[in-house]
This record gives C-alpha cells, structure tokens and sequence, in this order.
C-alpha cells in the first residue's frame, strides 16, 4: 500500500466525517505494496496455497515389469506408461526448472565376446547405457537437463582388453539416479519432461525396473 | 482488500468512545501486518518480502517460507555405519521367504505435516543416498550369480499410530554370501561388484496432517553388513 496520510486534527475544530473516515477509507481502498512493509515480512500465511510457488509434478512406475532399452538413441523409458511429466504449465514469473530420477536396473546381458569394447575408438561406448531427462518446453524447444551413463561390467570404457579375454560378468540389480535445473522465462510453456534411456550396443541387453521422474518448478 | 472499517463517521452524529476505539483497533490490527492473502493483489510478493529461512539445528530442520526441509547428512561422517544381521530370524536364517524387516536408525528423518496444511495433507519428496557393503561369510569364498544372498532394502513410513507401509517401488539391494541362497534376485557379478552398492532413490508421498518416520528398512540373509547413509531428507512443500 502507498502511504496513507491522517489528515490533521485541529484542537478547537470540530472534524468533519470525510476527515475522520479518510486514512480507513484509504487503506480500506489500496493494497499492501513495498513502502511501507519491512524486508521478509511474509510467511506462509500470507500466500495462497491454491496457486503455490512450488510445483511438484511426479511420475511413479512401482511395479516389477521390465522395460528393455531398445536403441543406441535415446528413447522414453515406458514399463506399463511413458516415464513423461505433460505440466502443461505456463510460467508465471521467471522460474528454476528442477529435474531429477532414480530407479532400479535389473537383468543385464552381454551378447557374447567383444560386446563389452575391446577397448578400441569403435568399441568405447559398448559396455555403457546411460541415462538423461530431457526437457521440452515452447512446444519446440528442447534441452537436456541431466544425464549420466553406466558401465555394464566392472570393466572401464577404455580398457584395453584382447578380443581373446575373457568378457566380465555384468552388475545387475544396481540403482541409478541423475538430476540437474534449468532456468526458463516468463511465459515459457512447459509442455514435457521425459526421463529417457540408450545403450551402447544393441547387442547387450538391460532391463529397467521401477523407476520416478520429479519436476519441480520454482518461480521467483 | 477485506480491510473494513468497523464505523462510519457521519457528520452531526455524536462520536462514542465505543465507535473509536473499534476503528483503531481495526487499523492497529491491521497495520502490525497480520495480514491474510486477501490483503495482497495477485502476483504483488518479491522474494524480498518472504520470511527468511530458519534453521532448527537440533533436529537437522529448514523451514522456508515455501517448504521444509528434515534431514540427516553424514556426507562428512564416512565410517558411521548401521549394521545388520539375519541371525534375528534365529532358526529362519537361511530362508528365502521369511521376513524381518530392521530399522536403518542414520536414513531415519521425522517429518511433522502442519495441520494447517491445505486438504488436510502435504506432498513430501524423500532423497535418499546410501552406501551399503554386505560381508561374506569368513569360512566360504563368494561366487556369482542367483545363488547370493539378496538383501532387500525399502522404504517404510511410520505414524504415531504405529501403521506401517513399505513401498516395493523402492526396492534396492546388496548382495553377498556363500552361493546357496535360493533366492532370486540374481546380481550376476559376484564378489565386490555385488557387495558394495551405491543406494539412491527419491519418492514422492502424501502424508496427512501429524508426525510420520520414513526410513530404510532392510530384509537381511546375510549374517553380517552395514549401510552408511550419505544423507536423507524430506522436502515437504506447501506453497
């Protein structure tokens, strides 16, 4: 609110109503701005829990079903649905985008010897599959907010091994998780998140098991 | 602005005391900001009107504005481990199906939802990230494959009331033993590969107004391991 003035009393006047209702009428009229209300001033009281300044938007698959990573690009996980938040929110105010996933890998196949990388240029991303949550936002625009990739063995990508030794066993049965943010503007319409899964090789195999996608817009 | 003036002055009209002191202390009221939503303008707030955060350092709480924060982090407390044993299921040990689920004391975080929350409940978003290292038995050499013991880990709430509910979407494990286990759940690579495991997960929950616990809790066949939890908190959002 603007500063409200109280209009003077005057000792020996006697003072009119319209003198005596002005500062409640004034007040009654305006609005609670910056002026006149110190730094920090409010708390959860003040602000309306129908139209909150977090969002949470989440996407939960619980169950057993095992869903095969199909391609050395990345394709949306989907055990029984699409692993995808559809917010379909428009942004207020200027806002922090903020992404993250967890889940749980279970069998793992290696195709047979080599199909773990011998360690050479063309073979470096065999023993890996990996992981990102991709973003897309003004109907067109996309962005990858978080990735991270896995070994299938306890063997590293680039170690150099014979064709002739002898392929490692795969961990199996292992969590993974990434997250990460993205500033987007005002205006800017969020129109999905994917929580999305490649593999190295598509002679392996590795199955994903339960597995969540959180979206958590803050607006400033 | 529901801001309303208890009297009207009205020329002529012979002003009580009653009258005057209703208006001041309207406007007392008022002006010492016990202000409700209806007093502000939509989209009127800048993060320079929010209340600052408070740390509430004995229970490892943050409570914003916007949401709370309880947490347990060790991330600097690297060799603080809770243990675990099957030798609680007595003459059971060596089952595959019989279940006694144990506390994870360090992932444990109270989370208390203000009963002023809207609908009567708050949606809270758990992070947990552990380590866990199962001990092979020390007479037999671990193998590999479906024959080690699969050690179940998942997330439990408690209430005050003494509910319990455990989530399978959450299920994580570590692995270890002699190879006999008829278990399963196979980790294919044996050894350290299977008995050291990295634990994160995150899971959103509803949870009504009062106190609740969410902790690990864990299924153990092995006679041995720990978990050392790297942190675990709960972010309770409510605006």
């Amino acid at each position: 609110m603007s500063i409200i003035a109280n209009p003077p009393i005057i000792a020996g006047t006697v003072p009119t109503a319209a003198t005596l209702n002005s500062p409640y009428n004034l007040i009654a009229a305006d609005s609670v701005t910056d002026p006149n209300t110190k730094e920090e001033w409010a708390g959860r009281a003040h602000l309306n829990i129908a139209t909150p300044i977090n969002k949470l938007f989440t996407k939960d698959y619980d169950g057993t079903a095992s869903w095969a990573i199909p391609a050395t690009t990345f394709t949306t996980i989907a055990n029984v649905s699409a692993t995808e938040i559809n917010p379909a929110y428009t942004l207020e105010n200027n806002a922090l985008v903020r992404v993250s996933a967890t889940g749980l890998v279970g069998a793992i196949t290696i195709g047979g010897a080599n199909r773990d990388g011998n360690g050479t240029a063309g073979q470096s991303l065999f023993n890996t599959y990996a992981f990102q949550i991709k973003i897309t936002y003004n109907t067109t625009s996309t962005a990858i907010i978080a990735a991270g990739s896995y070994s299938l063995s306890g063997k590293a990508r680039l170690t150099f091994f014979p064709t002739s030794a002898a392929v490692r066993k795969p961990i199996a049965q292992r969590s993974f998780g990434l997250s990460g943010c993205v500033v987007l503007s005002s205006g800017d319409v969020i129109n999905k998140v994917e929580l999305q899964a490649a593999i190295g090789s598509t002679a392996n195999a590795v199955g994903i098991l339960h597995n969540h996608l959180n979206l958590i817009i803050a607006e400033t | 602005m529901p801001f309303i003036k208890p009297y009207t002055y009205v020329n002529g009209n012979v002003l009580t005391n009653i009258n005057q002191q209703l208006n001041e202390e309207a406007l007392k009221v008022y002006v010492n900001q016990e202000i409700i939503t209806a007093d502000l303008t939509a989209n009127s707030l800048s993060g320079d009107n929010l209340a600052a955060y408070r740390f509430i350092s004995p229970v490892y709480n943050i409570d914003f504005t916007t949401k709370q924060v309880q947490a347990k982090n060790k991330l600097r407390n690297a060799i603080d481990y809770n243990y675990f044993s099957s030798t609680t299921k007595g003459g059971n040990m060596t089952s595959a199906t019989v279940e006694d689920f144990q506390h994870l004391p360090d992932t444990a975080v109270e989370v208390i939802i203000d009963p002023q929350a809207p609908a009567g409940f708050a949606e809270v978003l758990w992070t947990c990230y552990a380590k866990a290292y199962a001990f092979d038995a020390l007479s037999v050499a671990a193998g590999a494959g479906a024959g080690l013991w699969d050690n179940t880990f998942l997330l439990q709430i408690e209430n005050v009331n003494g509910s319990e509910s455990r989530y399978a979407g959450t299920i994580q494990y570590v692995f270890g033993g002699d190879g006999s286990s008829l278990g399963t759940v196979d980790p294919d690579a044996g050894g350290n590969e299977a008995r050291h495991r990295s634990i994160m997960f995150q899971r959103k929950l509803q949870l009504t107004a009062g106190r609740w616990k969410l902790c690990l809790v864990v299924n153990p066949k092995v006679e041995r391991a720990n978990i050392n939890s790297q942190g675990s908190f709960v972010e309770t959002f409510y605006i």
